[in-house]
């Protein structure tokens, strides 16, 4: 005899005066069936919702069809970095640039003078810079080549100086030479038209 | 599903005897087993290839009870009638009584730890896992479970050589 004899047949006490099952287990099992039934539905509907929503959304969107859509998308799949974006300037190989390339590959005993105020790309491609010890130095920038000519230099350091000046010219991203505006004599009066 | 019929009907009667020590009413207790087995046939295939049948069913019993504890209205109807007068029962000496009081003060969890423990004899751990609670607990509940239910029964002098 177990030490908890004294409970457990104190609670048998309760159901010694049990009443008659009801019903059968056919009543339990309609009642799982349904409840299973209703489990489905529940299931079903989580699955139907985001799809109904989605051709809701679909259908009653007010904007133009998705071919549309497509259609307006840019061409360029990456966006081109311009940094004369927005503003009115040319883009062309900037002056400066090609002075600092010449000024940076000149030997020794040999540099340029003070530049002059109307200093530009001529025809061609061609930037004329003058020497401090006299003379000029021609810079051609024209179909993918450089070219340096001037007295003063060897060939080898012409060719150096316009390796130099094709480096800078491939560093600005390769730009088109655009010949400096005309003089002022040459421009045209508006205010007078 | 005739396994299904064939467990149900075997077993409907010791589930329902547990849900009424649980609930202290035969019409809840009913509702009760209704309610597990019901949710039983949902999972019957798969609880019965785990073959773990009757932990299931039992802990689906415990579950339903102590959600409607869990519910404030607790299925209680409000009447404007007084409850019937008990009658003196000759073959009842009052430890019925005594023990429904008894264990209805018991907490509705501690309350299921004793029917568990001492009524489908369950292992400490067996009860745990019913419970969804620790072995401690279940210890330690059904320690202080017993020993309430021992003293009203001893108040009562329903227990042998207790003083009335």
């Amino acid at each position: 005899m177990s030490e908890d004899e004294d409970v457990r047949s104190a609670l048998s006490t309760l159901v010694a005066d049990e009443p008659d099952l009801p019903g059968g287990t056919a009543d339990i099992e309609r009642r799982g069936v349904r409840r299973r039934n209703r489990r489905y539905a529940v299931i079903g509907a989580l699955a139907l919702t985001p799809l109904l929503a989605g051709a809701v959304a679909v259908a009653v969107w007010p904007s133009a069809p998705p071919a549309q859509v497509t259609a307006q998308v840019s061409p360029s799949p990456e966006p081109v970095f311009d940094p004369n974006a927005g503003s009115q300037l040319a883009v062309g190989f900037p002056l400066g640039s090609a002075v600092d390339a010449v000024a940076g590959a000149l030997p020794a005993g040999v540099a340029l003078a003070e530049l002059p105020m109307d200093l530009g790309w001529g025809e061609g491609g061609t930037l004329v810079l003058p020497l401090a010890s006299g003379g000029t130095l021609t810079v051609t920038v024209t179909g993918g080549s450089c070219l340096v000519d001037t007295e003063r230099l060897t060939p080898a350091q012409a060719t150096a100086t316009a390796d130099a000046v094709c480096a800078a010219w491939v560093a600005a991203g390769s730009p088109p030479v655009l010949p400096a505006d005309p003089n002022a004599s040459q421009r045209p009066d508006l205010a007078a038209q | 599903m005739n396994d299904f019929r064939e467990y149900a009907g075997s077993r409907r009667a010791a589930l329902r005897r547990t849900a009424y020590l649980l609930c202290g009413d035969w019409h809840q207790a009913d509702d009760l087993v209704q309610d597990a087995l019901a949710g039983l046939f949902v999972h019957w295939r798969r609880v019965r290839a785990g073959g773990d049948v009757d932990p299931y069913v039992r802990r689906m019993l415990v579950n339903g009870y102590l959600a409607t504890h869990r519910r404030k209205w607790r299925r209680e109807v409000a009447t404007a009638d007084l409850p019937d007068t008990a009658v003196a029962d000759p073959h009842d000496d009052g430890t019925r009584d005594v023990l429904l009081r008894a264990l209805a003060q018991l907490h509705p969890s501690q309350r299921a730890v004793v029917v568990l423990r001492y009524w489908e004899d369950l292992s400490v751990e067996q009860t745990a896992a019913a419970l969804g609670c620790s072995t401690g607990n279940v210890k330690s509940q059904a320690s202080r479970g017993l020993a309430h239910l021992r003293e009203a029964l001893a108040r009562s002098g329903a227990l042998e050589g207790e003083p009335a």
